[in-house]
């Protein structure tokens, strides 16, 4: 009996596993269903999203008052019409797009505040270890929701501050996981053999730490887009986020409020939207973790 | 007798060396840490007084003030002193159960959180008996049939769960169950003192959309380590033994591997105080969450301050407790 090749090659000799890591883990990737389909998935909807004010079919301010709360399939509104005769196809669209923003500037925030700082815990280490951790739990002991509700709400209510409110409440998970690869790192030995050359601190977080930080950084980053994209929707469901006349999902989902009963289809579409677009963000979030290999995973 | 004696000392003061110290140590460490964070969280929570754009003082004045009005009123608030002595002044009411007087009600804002904090806490409440439910239920039933058509159904729903926002579920649980069905009231609350009947009917519906996302972060974590408990050798010798497969999966798997319920549970206890503000608008009950955007809509500082402050303290002391139970309730843990 012969021992069995690994490997789709017939010819006896052994399957070659490729030298470039990026091409070892968009192997890894397509090799999970779930995660491409989610990808793909995503694909279009930023996709979509980013055409939204050219393939929407009407203004998404542009009111009818003589076809106000039409339901969905009514001819000319796909998706129906709001209570000032807003097509919702085209706020959804253009919504969307708002939403998609936020959740790139929040999680953009949390990165830029975080990032640096966990580097300088992880790597450096000591004291200012220390105190950037102290911080960084005091600030993880705020209900998120509440501050950047109270942070939002105290400057003027508005998406940038909203954002802003969010990026700051979220980067002390952007803190931990930066300081959790970087402490890792610094023990690894291509470390220590570039500080034995005499390369500068400064050579190594640019050319070693950081890069190596770049994967997990990756996934954390689908999955912190999604939970960003959660709390914009509801600061602004609480009005605390979008203003009129411009609208977000979560803002969309805010004024259905009071036509529950009316127009339930006010709520479904962009209640589903954002339930789809997280849920694809989780996925690939999820399938990138597991391409990128064992050794990062845990 | 002197061997009964002797016998008898050496478990206590094992007992003692093993468990009352560490316990001991613990027990003051993380009491310290609880204290310099909230000493970090107090600052945060004052620094929220400098972000109110313009001067505080010359919104109250009016337009019209003459600038020695404007200075009295500086000086009346404290607003003329260096912020390390306001600060002081701060901590040193708060600290004495003073925080503050509501601008918008005129009433003690200690005494508005107690008020409004019954709603909040029974919403919580229930939250967290749903989830947990669910949780255990759907976790060691995931880990049973791990990799079988009832473990993917019951992933699918948490994973699912995780990425849906839990005020649509709870608009569409009411477009559901109130508009359509008309079996739960759609807004408001019933106190317990309406009786059991009322009260969970009103917290019903509010309180599965907010167990949503607790439930099924319980059911991952609980899937997993079951499924960790079930390969273990004990389990293969209760099987072994004759136990029913109920028992064991139920009593001995459950027992050893609900580990991170608490864990879980007091890490996720600040998400579900941010999930209830949103549940309370749009089930219209008058708790704690209506009680701060009403502030934040009226920029009622102090009363903002008051509730995130109560807040941070109550999860400061969820983690110190999470802490102390994973130490109690786990041997390995608890002898390092």
């Amino acid at each position: 009996m012969t021992p069995s090749i690994p490997g789709p090659d017939r010819t006896g000799a052994p399957a070659r596993t490729p030298r470039n890591r990026w091409v070892r883990f968009a192997r890894r990737l397509a090799g999970q269903p779930l995660a491409v389909i989610a990808g793909s998935a995503l694909l279009v909807i930023v996709g979509v999203l980013i055409a939204a004010p050219w393939i929407a079919p009407y203004r998404p301010d542009a009111t009818n008052l003589m076809a106000v709360l039409r339901p969905p399939g009514t001819p000319g509104h796909l998706l129906g019409t709001d209570e000032l005769g807003r097509d919702i196809l085209s706020r959804v669209l253009v919504g969307g797009r708002i939403s998609l923003l936020a959740a790139l500037q929040g999680t953009g925030i949390a990165l830029l505040i975080g990032v640096p700082l966990g580097l300088v815990s992880g790597y450096f280490g000591g004291w200012a270890d220390k105190i950037i951790m102290f911080f960084n739990d005091a600030l993880m002991s705020f209900p998120a929701m509440l501050l950047a509700m109270a942070i939002a709400g105290i400057l003027t209510p508005n998406l940038t501050n909203a954002m802003i409110a969010i990026g700051i409440i979220t980067a002390p998970r952007a803190v931990r996981l930066v300081r959790a690869s970087a402490l890792s790192i610094r023990e690894e030995t291509y470390i220590e053999a570039a500080r034995a050359i005499g390369a500068s601190q400064l050579s190594i977080l640019t050319r070693h730490v950081i890069p190596n930080i770049l994967p997990p950084l990756l996934v954390f980053a689908m999955i912190l887009a999604g939970t960003v994209m959660l709390m914009e929707a509801g600061l602004s469901f609480l009005g605390f986020g979008v203003q009129a006349p411009q609208s977000s999902w979560g803002a969309m989902l805010g004024s259905s409020l009071g036509y529950a009963a009316r127009a339930p289809w006010l709520a479904t579409f962009p209640g589903l939207c954002i339930a789809l677009t997280v849920l694809m963000l989780n996925l690939f979030g999820d399938g990138l973790r597991d391409a990128i290999g064992k050794k990062v995973r845990t | 007798m002197r061997d009964q004696s002797t016998s008898a000392g050496v478990p206590s003061r094992r007992w003692a060396e093993f468990f009352v110290l560490p316990l001991a140590r613990f027990l003051a460490a993380s009491s310290l840490r609880a204290v310099l964070l909230l000493l970090v969280i107090s600052l945060i929570v004052f620094g929220l007084n400098r972000l109110i754009p313009g001067d505080p003082a010359l919104d109250l004045a009016g337009e019209n003030a003459t600038p020695e009005v404007i200075d009295a009123i500086r000086r009346e608030l404290g607003l003329d002193r260096p912020w390390t002595l306001q600060y002081g002044t701060w901590l040193g009411d708060i600290l004495t159960g003073d925080l503050g007087q509501s601008i918008m009600y005129n009433v003690p804002v200690v005494d508005l959180i107690i008020q409004r904090l019954p709603p909040t806490a029974s919403l919580a409440l229930v939250a967290i008996l749903l989830a947990v439910t669910f949780g255990l239920i759907g976790g060691v039933a995931a880990a049973h049939w791990r990799g079988q058509w009832p473990d993917r159904v019951i992933t699918a729903i948490s994973t699912v769960g995780i990425a849906t926002p839990h005020f649509w579920v709870g608009l569409i649980l009411i477009l559901t169950f109130s508009i359509h069905f008309n079996l739960f009231p759609a807004s408001g609350y019933k106190p317990l003192s309406d009786g059991i009947g009322p009260w969970l009917r009103s917290l019903l519906l509010p309180g599965i959309a907010l167990s949503f996302a607790l439930g099924a972060e319980l059911q991952r974590q609980t899937r997993s380590s079951i499924a960790d408990v079930l390969t273990q050798d004990y389990i293969r010798t209760a099987r072994a033994q004759g136990l029913s497969r109920a028992h064991v999966l139920w009593v001995r798997a459950l027992r050893n591997g609900s580990g991170p319920v608490l864990t879980v549970i007091g890490f996720q206890i600040g998400i579900l105080i941010g999930g209830s503000i949103v549940m309370e608008k749009v089930f219209g009950i008058p708790g704690l969450g209506t009680l701060t955007i009403e502030a934040v809509f009226a920029k009622d500082l102090p009363v903002i301050q008051g509730v995130v402050l109560v807040n941070a303290a109550f999860v400061v002391v969820i983690n110190m407790l999470t802490d102390l139970s994973y130490r109690l309730l786990n041997p390995k843990v608890r002898l390092q």
